[in-house]
This record gives C-alpha cells, structure tokens and sequence, in this order.
C-alpha cells in the first residue's frame, strides 16, 4: 500500500471517530435539554436543536485544533514526529525519506488500530444515557407530568410587566398635566401682566376662574357610570307606599315675585379686562 | 541506513577519544557544524583541549589542515596569501603564494586576539568560500571549514568579533570543564610514558561532502520548521530579554544544525529535541542581551533557554 493512502486511511478514521464523539456528545445534550424542557413545558425540538448543533460544531472545532497525525502519534510513541514528517514530506524523495516512509509504515501495520482512538466506556456510558433520557422522556410525555408551567409564567411576568409599564406611563401623564398647568398659569399670568391687570401673582386670579376648567377646553369627558347601579333586580320589590297628597299644589309661603335678572357682580373696570382677554385670546 | 550512519559517527567520535578526553558535547557539535559545511566558533578556557580536538577531527575526517595563530600584528596577506615574485628561465613573473586559509580545515587559534583587518580576512572566506586577493579571486577546495577558537578571559589586547563575523559561524561551542573522573583520566593518559595510540582515518572528503549533501536532505515536518523560525524571530521580539535578536541566517542554520544533529543521532527525521538542543549554540553568538536581562543577572545561554520554554 501506498504511504499516501495509508496515511489517508489513518487521518479518515480519525476524523470518523471525532465526527461518532461530536455526535454522540450532542445527542446527549439534544436529549438532555429536550427532557428538561419538557418538564418546563418549554418548546422543546427548536430549542434543543440549536444547543445541540452549536455543541456539536464546538466540539467539532475544538477537535481540530489538534490535528489528527499528533493525536495518533501521541498514542504511539514510535511514530511521534515522524507521522507528521511523512505527511510533509509526501511529495519528496529521497533516501532518508524513503527509510522513514518504510519505518512509518512498518509501525503504522504493526501498531495502529483505530478502535484504540474509541473511548468504549465513554461511548457506552453516553449510550446508555441515551437510551435512559428517551425512555425518561417517552414516559413523561404520555403522563404529561410537568414540573412547571413556565409558558404561563412567562405569560403572567409579560403581564406583570404591561401593567407596571402602564402604571408608569400614567403617572408620567399626570406629571405631564401637571408641568402644562404650571405653564398655563405662567402663560396667564404672563398674559395679565402685558394687559396690565396687577402684579401678575395674585391680584388677577379670581376673574380668571379656576384653572382646570380653562385647560379642559374641548376635550371630551368620559364618564362611565358603573353599570350596577342601575341594575333593576326583579326579585327585590317592595309594596307601594301609601302617600297623602296635599289639596293645594303650593304650600302657602310658596309664592311667586317679579322676577329680576342675575347680575354679575364685577366692577366695570374689570369687565373690560375680561373682554380685552377674550378679545386676545380670540386674535391669538 | 541512518543505523550505519549513526555507527559511523559512533566509530568517528570512538576514534577522537582516543586523544580528546570527555567534550562529548563540543565532539558532537563541531561534526554537526562539518556536516552543515558551516563554520565554528570554539569558546573555552586555555588548556580544555580546543585545538587539540579539531588537530584530531583533521585526522579522522582526512582533510587537509592548516593552522593560523591570530595575534594582533597578523597581516591579512598572512591569512590568505599574497603574490610572489618568482623566477623561471631567467624570467620575473608574479605567482600567487597561497596563504593557511587554502586547506579543508583551518584552525583559527585565538581569532579575537587578530586586529579587525586581519578578522575580516575570514570573511569572505566563511561566506563564500572563496579568497580574493588584488584583482584575483581564488575558489577554496570542498569542504571548507573554519574552526575558530577565543578565550572568554584576558580580554586586554583582545578585539572581539564585530556582529557580522561571529554571525557568520554556524555555531558557537561553548567548552566547559571535564568532570573529575575525565580529569583523572587525562592525567593518567599524558602523565605515564605511555605512547597515545593514533586516531584512524574514517572518512574522506568525497564521503564528508555526500552527508553533507544527506544532511540537507534529511526530513523535517512543517510544524518543527515553524518551531525553529518563531525561536529565532521570539529573540528579535523579547524586548525584555534581548536588545538585538537574530538574524534570519539564524533560522537557516538551526534548522539545518537540526537535521545533521538528527543524522549523528541515527534518525531519518528531526525532532523537536533537535531544534531545542541545536539553538543554544546556533543562537548565543547572534543576540545581544537588554539591559533588563543582564540586571537579572541572567547570561545569554539562560536567557535562550527562557524562549525556548
């Protein structure tokens, strides 16, 4: 046999017992992770899909970090250095080389044996897992036990946290209301200062009226009204009352007067105020 | 075949203890430095046998020696040679005397103890193998080597090799003390009437230049390559350790001081073992300690030996 091929026979089965290891360590973790989300009644396949494909390519490239001729020669102190001597010099001829490619060969015939390379505990314990956490998961699935209901969890914590997040948002609402009557009443007292109406503090606040009201504008209300308080219950009904009626519509001190008209009570001065105000306020 | 090579090697260094007592490390790295056809630089204190182990090397390799003791009123023309007035049938006429560099192996005893002028007459040498003197330039014979010693104490009177020169040597041998039992048996062999048996001749030129050409040849994996190039290019970067790092000539040789170590050793690739043991004396001639390692109070081999970690 060629040393080539032989040395290509040597670096195949090493890559097909790292590729077994990586596989068979990703099982395991595929497996492990899926009983565990299972139990969290977590979606499993996706999840335990991902982690087991990014452990596989780690172990992958770990692997091959060292190279498959080191680990050999690590195994078999007789071909230390020189396995990889021959793999480099495979092109080149020469009488040394060719002693070596003899002597490599020789060793590799009488000493290497792949199976060495396969850790037999190693693969049937994680074997044995294997079959364990399938049967684990088989058995939990048809009972249906779960440890934890996570899905739910998670959807009460979303919830939790919407609530907080509009609690939140409210209150900056009602600082962001009460920032804008600060301003509002700045803007009115500014406004009463360039009509000229007093220092602008105090003097002016009562013709102005309260506040709220000014800033509510046209904004809509909505008041509801809860619903039970109008609810009609059928089955609680008293007997009707009896009731005197009085001959006369009108009790005697009851009487009517010429009427008179509502009078506002404000000094003429500040009427003028009022109207300049509004006259403003409609320019504006 | 690397098992006979390693036999032979085995058998050279055999041979070189039959005058060299211990030095198995220095032994080993000046054949390293043969088989890389690179030059070296032998540091050590007087009296560890330094020229005496490349005399021998000359011996059991069959290459033509020569000697050169540097002092400081050597001229270059001392070195290389110079052009002699000659008379054939009456007939004047300039011939070119060649100097001690024309031989395989030159021993350049105490080349710190040369003035600069006489240091830079190795130069071109070292480098290009090849000696230029006046308008004439002269091919030195395969395998060329240089085999330099310098004494790490009296420096008084001393002019020590600018940076271009020492990183022209492939390697820089440091020589450290036998131990007791070596001592003891240096003393024992040239202390008794007692003839030392000659070393034999092993290998020759044409056999040194072909593990040369082996040595090149010898295998390497990518991933060790990377491993000596960031070695070299961690010395230019650790500021902390080194003022200045070396260069990428440094790579060259530790890679190849890698593959000849791994030839001496019998294998038919390098190892990692190679490359770390290789740069030590690949690197300690090339780098320049910081102020900040050498107020730690760390040395050049210690500081190497941090990167290398």
């Amino acid at each position: 046999m060629k040393t080539k091929k032989l040395i290509n026979e040597v670096k195949l089965g090493i890559y097909k017992i790292r590729f077994f290891n990586a596989f068979l360590g990703s099982s395991v973790i595929f497996l492990t992770t899926y009983l565990i989300l299972m139990l969290l009644n977590l979606p499993t396949l996706a999840i335990s899909l991902t982690i087991a494909t990014l452990f596989f390519i780690t172990e992958i490239v770990i692997m091959s970090k060292t190279g498959p001729f080191l680990e050999v020669e690590k195994k078999y102190s007789v071909l230390f250095e020189k396995l990889r001597t021959v793999k480099d010099t495979i092109k080149m001829d020469n009488e040394l080389i060719n002693q070596l490619r003899d002597e490599v060969k020789k060793n590799i015939k009488k000493v290497v044996d792949i199976g060495d390379f396969i850790d037999f505990r190693k693969v049937l314990s994680r074997v044995l897992f294997i079959f364990f956490v399938s049967f684990l998961i088989i058995l939990i699935a048809s009972l249906n036990i779960k440890l934890l209901d996570a899905e739910d969890l998670i959807d009460r914590s979303q919830g939790l946290i919407q609530d907080f997040n509009n609690k939140i948002t409210k209150e900056r609402e009602k600082l962001q209301v009460v920032n804008s009557q600060n301003e509002l009443q700045m803007h009115f007292k500014k406004l009463a200062l360039t009509a000229g109406i007093g220092g602008g503090d105090t003097e002016g606040e009562d013709i102005f009226g309260n506040i709220e009201i000014i800033q509510l504008g046209n904004e809509k209300i909505n008041i509801e009204i809860s619903p039970t308080d109008f609810e009609v219950s059928v089955d609680n009904f008293n007997p009707p009352e009896r009731r005197n009626f009085l001959d006369k519509p009108y009790e005697d001190d009851v009487f009517s007067d010429n009427s008179f008209g509502f009078e506002e009570n404000i000094p003429q001065k500040r009427q003028e105020i009022v109207k300049r105000y509004f006259k403003k306020l409609a320019e504006n | 075949m690397t098992t006979h090579h390693k036999e032979m090697f085995e058998h050279i260094i055999k041979e070189l203890h039959k005058v060299v007592i211990g030095q198995d490390e220095m032994i080993e790295e000046v054949i390293i430095a043969l088989l890389c056809n690179g030059n070296a630089l032998l540091e050590g204190y007087p009296g560890l046998a330094k020229t005496l182990t490349i005399n021998t090397i000359s011996k059991v390799i069959d290459l033509k020696f020569s000697r050169i003791q540097n002092t400081p009123d050597l001229m270059p023309s001392d070195i290389t040679g110079t052009y002699i007035i000659s008379e054939e049938r009456g007939k004047r006429s300039f011939k070119f005397q060649p100097g001690p560099i024309f031989a395989n192996l030159v021993l350049a005893d105490e080349i710190n103890r040369a003035t600069p002028k006489s240091q830079s007459a190795f130069l071109e040498a070292m480098q290009e193998k090849q000696v230029t003197v006046g308008n004439s330039t002269f091919k030195l014979e395969e395998p060329f080597f240089i085999l330099a010693t310098q004494n790490p104490i009296e420096q008084e009177g001393t002019y020590p090799l600018p940076e271009a020169q020492a990183d022209r040597f492939l390697l820089k041998i440091k020589m450290g003390y036998p131990s007791e039992e070596e001592e003891l048996q240096i003393v024992k062999q040239y202390t008794e009437n007692k003839s030392v048996s000659e070393p034999k001749k092993i290998l020759d030129k044409s056999r040194l230049l072909k593990l040369q050409e082996l040595t090149k040849n010898m295998p390497l994996a990518d991933d060790l390559r990377k491993a000596a190039v960031k070695i070299v290019i961690a010395t230019r970067k650790n500021k902390e350790l080194f003022m200045f790092g070396a260069s990428p000539r440094a790579s060259m040789a530790l890679v190849l001081a890698a593959k000849a170590r791994a030839l001496i050793k019998g294998r038919a690739h390098v190892s990692g073992e190679d490359i770390k043991t290789m740069a030590l004396p690949v690197l300690r001639h090339r780098v320049i300690l910081s102020f900040e390692a050498e107020r730690q109070g760390l040395d050049v081999d210690a500081a190497i030996n941090k990167i290398i970690k």
